[in-house]
């Protein structure tokens, strides 16, 4: 089977074909273009420009008159560290928030600024812009054009604070459900229905199991290339600034055959910035893998941070890995079965 | 031992950290060169002359990096761990170093809870991250019984680190009934607490390293929590983000809701939180929940926290 993943996360169990990390932006596609700010609210006034996060603060920087100093003595007031330098390097596109607190300060510097709602923070949920649109990933990807259709494209409208998968394996090295915990926040509207794509093993049903809070909405099902969409319906809605936090376990329908594949993995990708992801794989005590070790890939990573590190395989079976910042990347979980 | 620390009156001298500083130099007798090289012993090497400017609040720690020197001043100087770091704003990431003094004045048990920590010869700086916690009653469960929820997901700020303390609301037998369930870890030393709550040392299989990830689930029965209608969860360390759940009892079947006229669930949220800032906020939200919904309130960024949920 599989794995789950949604909006712009996705992810996929490499058992028993591994496969090398996707790369597909197609989440990213049918996006419609962000409403121009600048209509919602007259202040400030002029037409504020559309495009990089650094070019709106630059802008808005501007157009409030305001020194770095004393921008930061306000986010000071309202209790967010943040110093003139990051302030300076942030405008001027040589760097840019990705982590959680630093949202938190991008959510402060619209009021600060005055700028309209989500005018800043919009351009970094939003990570990928509209020309990577094209006509071929869109029959690619069914999962897009039903998420447009259902209207659930979340793409702006929530950031992402945390999303964990444990994947559960079986003695037979197979894949047998993933539990997905995800923690949002809402940016600008209340979120009451997330769409969730899950991908498994070609040819084999899903089934999405909603946890606490939810219940399962409209679904489509493509089996004979092992995707589910699910729409999730939230029985308390997430108010804007508000944070929420839900899960479901996906699960195959029917077992897949026992792989003698030597190795394992599974990946989670995301195509839109998320302050931490947990990979989380429990093997059963009495059939731990020899060995298993972890990829963090992010687009503004590092290449030591993206190298491959060993994971030690706990005593209770977990293995996992934490990785925070990512922008637009993959966290994968990779194993090796000892020779039988 | 003579201590060459100026009681300067100007600019700055009255800040709170310089002052400390100041303070604890001068009560410890040392003096900046012998501070210094304390500091460059433990691998946080500082001129004499940075330490004076601070000492004299003529400047403070403000790059990312001096982080780790204030830490390092707190070992070298004796002090608890995040005496100095609550005095100092440098980045965001400060909030988690904050000190035991901030968790007291919050939590209503600190005092107890920082007794038996010291009793247990534990350090307050567990050197974990908690990246995710998650404390939930499941009134819902298939078998009937309320069951509690812990589960961490952590990540190591330091070598070496391998236990934690969890304030639970609950009496300490449970712990040892045959139907707890702990993953990640074992359970070690526990006091009860005033008010029927349990301070419990968590200790993982093994010391994790620098960067190292762990995850941990405890669940055990709580006999009695319906009826109590209220839930509590304690965030003593800091948490990034700090998940407190109910789930509320369904009226049947999975994914029932309540049938038109039911009376739905009263519902009570009260959070207290020390965050980022070092400020106290309090929060109170009350309303209704359909039958089978999930009462929840989730934090962020919380140097120490408590939450209430209530229910009828």
């Amino acid at each position: 089977m599989g794995s789950s993943g949604d909006g712009g996360e996705r992810s996929r169990a490499e058992n028993p074909a591994p496969r090398p990390t996707p790369t597909s932006r197609a989440a990213s596609l049918l996006r419609s273009p962000a409403t121009p700010p600048s209509a919602l609210t007259p202040d400030p006034p002029g037409a504020l420009p559309e495009d990089t996060f650094g070019a709106r603060l630059d802008a808005a920087i501007n157009t409030r008159g305001l020194a770095l100093e004393r921008v930061c003595e306000r986010l000071r007031g309202a209790g967010i560290a943040l110093s003139p330098s990051t302030l300076s390097l942030w405008r001027h596109g040589r760097s840019r928030p990705r982590r959680n607190e630093a949202m938190r300060a991008v959510a402060e510097l619209e009021n600060v600024l005055r700028t309209p709602r989500g005018y800043l923070l919009d351009t970094l949920v939003r990570s990928l812009p509209a020309h990577h649109w094209s006509a071929r990933t869109e029959t690619e990807d069914p999962v897009q054009r039903v998420r447009a259709e259902m209207g659930l494209d979340e793409g702006d409208t929530v950031q992402r604070l945390l999303v964990h998968h444990r994947v559960d394996i079986d003695p037979q090295h197979r894949p047998i459900g993933v539990r997905i915990r995800r923690v949002l926040r809402s940016t600008r509207e209340t979120v009451s229905r997330l769409g969730v794509a899950s991908h498994g093993t070609e040819g084999v049903p899903l089934e999405l199991v909603p946890g606490h809070g939810s219940r399962v909405g409209r679904q489509r099902s493509w089996p004979e290339r092992g995707l589910l969409f699910t729409e999730l319906l939230l029985d308390v809605p997430i108010a804007p600034g508000r944070i929420g936090a839900l899960d479901y376990t996906v699960r195959p329908l029917e077992r897949p055959a026992p792989s003698g594949d030597l190795e394992g993995g599974y990946i989670v990708h995301t195509e839109f910035p998320v302050s931490t992801i947990v990979l989380e794989c429990r093997f059963p005590v009495g059939a731990l893998p020899a060995s298993a070790a972890s990829i963090v890939r992010s687009r503004e990573a590092t290449a030591r941070s993206s190298a491959e590190h060993a994971v030690d395989v706990g005593r209770d079976g977990i293995a996992a890995v934490v990785a925070h910042g990512i922008d637009e990347g993959s966290v994968r979980l990779g194993w090796t079965w000892g020779a039988a | 031992m003579t201590a060459t620390v100026p009681r300067r009156r100007g600019l700055g001298a009255g800040s709170a950290f310089a002052m400390r500083l100041r303070e604890t130099m001068i009560s410890r007798g040392i003096g900046f060169a012998e501070l210094a090289g304390m500091l460059a012993r433990t691998g946080a090497p500082t001129s004499p002359a940075t330490l004076s400017y601070w000492a004299s609040g003529r400047s403070r720690p403000r790059r990312r990096s001096s982080l780790g020197v204030v830490q390092a001043l707190e070992q070298c100087l004796d002090l608890e761990d995040g005496e100095l770091v609550d005095l100092v704003d440098i980045d965001a990431e400060t909030w988690r170093y904050r000190s035991a003094a901030e968790a007291a004045r919050l939590l209503p048990r600190g005092k107890e809870a920082e007794d038996a920590r010291r009793a247990w010869g534990l350090r307050w700086d567990d050197g974990l991250r908690r990246e995710y916690v998650r404390t939930a009653l499941d009134l819902d469960a298939p078998g009937g019984e309320a069951i509690l929820h812990y589960d961490v997901v952590l990540t190591a700020q330091r070598g070496g680190a391998d236990r934690l303390l969890a304030v639970l609301e609950a009496p300490p037998d449970p712990l040892d009934s045959s139907d707890a369930r702990v993953v990640g870890a074992d359970l070690g030393r526990r006091v009860a607490l005033p008010g029927g709550a349990t301070l419990v040392e968590v200790v993982l299989p093994r010391p994790l390293d620098e960067g190292e990830a762990a995850v941990l689930e405890l669940a055990f029965p709580l006999p009695g929590a319906m009826e109590r209608g209220r839930f509590v969860s304690w965030h003593m360390r800091p948490a990034d983000l700090a998940v407190t759940e109910v789930h509320l009892p369904r009226r049947e079947g999975p994914g029932e809701l309540s049938a038109p006229g039911e009376r739905a669930w009263s519902v009570r949220r009260t959070v207290a939180t020390v965050g980022r800032a070092g400020r106290r906020v309090d929060e109170v939200q009350a309303g209704s929940l359909p039958r089978g919904a999930l009462l929840q309130s989730v934090m962020a960024e919380v140097a120490a926290a408590t939450c209430v949920l209530e229910w009828e």
